[in-house]
């Protein structure tokens, strides 16, 4: 228990600077260390509290101004993963990830850096969907095990994985990834990363084989949609 | 970071009220206040709770007519022309309402909306067979193609609102959100995608024991099931905006497509029609106002 007081007032008492001063100290250590017992329900509003003394949010938008909402990216492919998009796939699919252009492992399809954190609790959540070609999940013909498709996610703080997720393994789906930790001051790199089910023994990779070539690439998946929220409590 | 500063008081200084009074009204100046003024954990839901501090405004109501049990459910047949026709889930009933003054999002806040409810789509047959869209033309290992759908096929659940009153008559997507009633067929670039959930149309793939060295003869049509949708969206406006109410709507079936570099999802209405539908139950929506700091 702190005390506010170090010393009482008494009526005709002498008046010393130092018992002032003491109790003026004895104020100001209180005050920086209050605990929530002892602070006020009523004295903290939007007026006395600084801007992110409690809290800090970081969202991603905002490109181009004149469309608002929260996808990352810009321009045409806001919301989508970009490190593979094929120019060699169908018309009536995604220009995405094939087995041509995406052998497997984990890619980083968004890196979002929290200017200001000034260490405490940190909260992510991250929505988006998933388009993925399930037609080969099962490629045990010859004694090979089955293959589900499926697209992996996580979460990585300043190098250190927040949350990851087994993903979305339906054709069309959406998902939200949720995570939370401790995490120390300072402008933490949070990168946003996905892996997709490498391909199987028996998996068709392109539309047909009787054409002449080159045959068109089938897309195997994608990642659209996608919106990131941070969330700091700071005491 | 704040500090209180103020000069110490020497023995022979004058004391006189104004001065202990600027030094007490020191600790209750605007903006004073910060984590470096106060102990770890000194500010809880006591101090934060109706302060506005973080949360100015939270409202949620159920979701949809259906019961849990799937006893009742809301069916959505999909669209045999081009636009589709806009169900609004609940038919008017679970709507967000957020009363007369409605809720203004400011520059320093952000609105964060999240639904969910439970989802089965129906398909009967293959009515997206050869030609239609997601045809794909697999080798069948001797000397013929076969069809095997890609299954990109979805319905679209999207978040719409009113800015105009609390009647609640002019419903628009919210930004970074289309509506897919633009087009022939009617579609929406990716990149305005950003407060919805798509739940996958049909089901099928190679039959387990027949995929051999990117080759198949046979196919494994799968009835989809009952399963949890859940979509989320959250607004950070460029300028200061007032929100009457907030509702969810169901388009479908759409399929994905490239025009022009960009991707999209565009009506299919081949597999349009009575037969082919969405049942939902129950679930809720649910907003919450919030302070970005």
């Amino acid at each position: 228990m702190k005390y506010w007081t170090q010393h009482q007032a008494r009526t005709s008492q002498t008046t010393e600077a130092d018992q002032l001063n003491a109790e003026m100290q004895a104020s100001q250590s209180a005050i920086t260390t209050l605990d929530r017992t002892q602070t006020p329900q009523l004295s903290y509003s939007p007026t006395n509290v600084k801007p992110y003394a409690l809290h800090q949010m970081w969202a991603t938008g905002g490109a181009p101004a004149s469309l608002q909402g929260p996808l990352w990216g810009t321009g045409t492919t806001r919301g989508e993963q970009t490190q593979y998009r094929s120019t060699s796939g169908l018309a009536a699919q995604f220009a995405a990830i094939t087995y041509q252009n995406y052998s497997g492992g984990w890619e980083t399809a968004h890196t979002q850096t929290l200017a200001g954190f000034r260490g405490g609790h940190l909260h992510i959540e991250w929505g988006g969907q998933v388009a993925l070609f399930p037609g080969f999940q099962q490629t045990s013909n010859n004694y090979h095990p089955a293959n589900p498709k499926r697209m992996q996610l996580r979460i990585q703080v300043a190098g250190v994985t927040m949350v990851e997720r087994l993903g979305v393994a339906r054709s069309m789906g959406s998902f939200r990834v949720v995570g939370g930790g401790l995490f120390p001051q300072g402008d933490l790199q949070v990168e946003y990363q996905w892996r997709y089910t490498p391909a199987g023994q028996d998996d068709a990779i392109v539309f047909t084989t009787l054409t002449p070539a080159p045959n068109p690439h089938l897309m195997q998946a994608h990642l659209f949609g996608n919106k990131v929220l941070a969330i700091a409590r700071y005491r | 970071m704040s500090r209180i500063i103020q000069d110490r008081i020497n023995p022979g200084a004058a004391i006189d009220a104004g001065d202990l009074n600027t030094r007490f009204t020191a600790y209750s100046q605007p903006g004073a206040l910060d984590l470096a003024n106060h102990a770890a954990g000194s500010v809880d839901l006591p101090q934060v709770r109706g302060q506005s501090i973080i949360t100015l405004n939270a409202l949620r109501t159920p979701l949809g007519t259906g019961t849990f049990d799937h006893a009742t459910v809301e069916t959505v047949p999909s669209a045999t022309s081009s636009p589709a026709t806009r169900y609004e889930i609940g038919g008017g009933t679970t709507r967000l309402v957020f009363g007369g003054s409605g809720w203004t999002i400011g520059t320093g806040d952000v609105l964060r909306v999240y639904w969910d409810t439970s989802a089965r789509p129906l398909v009967s047959g293959r009515p997206y067979a050869d030609p239609n869209l997601g045809t794909l033309a697999i080798d069948d290992g001797a000397g013929g193609q076969f069809d095997l759908n890609d299954c990109l096929a979805c319905w679209v659940l999207h978040l719409e609102m009113d800015t105009t009153s609390s009647a609640l008559a002019n419903w628009v997507p919210v930004p970074g959100q289309g509506d897919y009633q633009s087009g022939s067929p009617s579609f929406e670039n990716v990149n305005a995608m950003a407060a919805q959930t798509i739940v996958p149309a049909y089901l099928e793939y190679s039959k387990e024991g027949n995929a051999v060295e990117g080759a198949t003869n046979d196919r494994t049509l799968l009835a989809m099931q009952w399963g949890g949708v859940s979509g989320c969206y959250w607004l950070n406006p460029t300028s200061s905006t007032t929100i009457y109410g907030l509702r969810v709507v169901v388009t479908g079936i759409y399929h994905a497509a490239v025009a022009a570099a960009q991707n999209r999802l565009e009506l299919f209405t081949a597999v349009g029609g009575a037969s082919q539908k969405l049942e939902l139950t129950t679930g809720q929506l649910s907003a919450i106002h919030q302070r970005m700091g």
